[in-house]
């Protein structure tokens, strides 16, 4: 008899639990989803663009060393990129140096830097003599090669030799932007 | 007694089964593509294929409870490790058709989408028995300034529950 109670009183507590059990599950909210796939295609950016493509120290005289805009820049060159890599803004001159007597000069006597930028890339902010040769100026740095606009800004500097004829000295420079280090 | 709780048990589990095989709230996505296509930096653009609207969300529940519908970012706008913010990527309910519901902000109004799961529609009792309620959405996406160029895919979750 003690044996069949235990046995009623077991059953009666399996079949609470089992109720609360499925009270339970049954009180849970109820929920449907549906997913919606998105897509878009970002166009790439490379571009780059100068305000001031004149560069003029006037008339110079023999061991003359002529800086334009001494406490300033002369003229900025405005670059965007957003492909996700490095990219390097480079200078040169194009062809030689000519002078009041149609003679070539060294193009060391031309020297460049870079007043400063508004990118987080590196400038190089020492006077440097131009070359034929491209020279890095600006490497860019994170934020400039996601997207954001850098502006590159140019002091320009003319040292002319003792020896030299004094005069209007012409050249023309190039600036170039580029994936190439 | 034996034959008792074995008759119990069974019934329970009978009506627990009918109980969860039969949806009483149920969703349906006409079209579940959203595409912007190609896009400069800075750009924006409002997506509605439909001309009205891009697609609807038919929901239906016959629970005479309360349900909410909510949408999240399960997956934001993503190209190698570079993403577009959710806050740029954003919803309008255009109509709700037989809805006597809330829609959260308005109809016409354009919010952000967001990671946690946000409240776009409360429904109204009357929608609540059997009454199918479509709503329709129209997507617009801002391209931040600097955004590295690429193919970029995302995913949205609806999400309908009758917990808020």
């Amino acid at each position: 008899m003690k044996a069949y109670m235990n046995m009623k009183r077991s059953a009666v507590v399996a079949i609470m639990a089992l109720s609360a059990v499925i009270f339970v599950s049954g009180s849970t909210a109820e929920q449907a989803t549906q997913d919606m796939y998105a897509t878009v295609t970002i166009n790439k950016v490379f571009s780059m663009v100068l305000d001031n493509a004149l560069i003029d120290f006037g008339y110079a005289q023999p061991g003359d060393t002529i800086e334009l805009k001494t406490s300033s820049y002369y003229n900025e060159v405005k670059c965007q990129a957003n492909k996700g890599t490095t990219w390097h803004l480079k200078i040169a001159v194009m062809g030689t140096i000519t002078g009041p007597d149609g003679n070539p000069v060294a193009p060391e006597i031309f020297k460049w830097q870079v007043f400063d930028s508004t990118g987080d890339g590196d400038p190089v902010k020492d006077w440097t003599p131009f070359s034929a040769t491209p020279k890095v100026a600006y490497t860019s740095g994170q934020s400039d090669m996601a997207g954001r606009e850098a502006l590159v800004r140019f002091k320009y500097k003319l040292d002319l030799p003792k020896d030299a004829t004094g005069g209007n000295y012409r050249v023309r420079v190039l600036y170039t932007m580029t994936d190439n280090p | 007694m034996k034959t008792k709780i074995v008759s119990y048990l069974l019934f329970v589990m009978m009506m627990l089964c009918v109980a969860t095989s039969d949806a009483a709230l149920q969703m349906n996505l006409d079209y579940n593509m959203l595409d912007f296509g190609a896009m400069n930096t800075g750009e924006s653009k409002e997506i509605s294929i439909k001309g009205t609207h891009h697609n609807t969300l038919t929901c239906t529940s016959t629970n005479n409870m309360t349900w909410y519908l909510k949408a999240q970012v399960v997956k934001p706008f993503s190209f190698m490790q570079y993403t577009i913010p959710e806050a740029n990527f954003k919803w309008t309910v255009v109509s709700v058709g037989a809805g006597k519901g809330i829609v959260n902000g308005g109809v016409n109004f354009t919010f952000p989408f967001s990671r946690t799961p946000t409240l776009i529609y409360t429904s109204d009792p009357d929608d609540n028995t059997g009454t199918a309620i479509d709503i329709s959405f129209r997507y617009s996406l801002d391209v931040p300034e600097n955004q590295v160029a690429g193919n970029y895919n995302g995913t949205v979750r609806f999400i309908m529950i009758e917990t808020l």
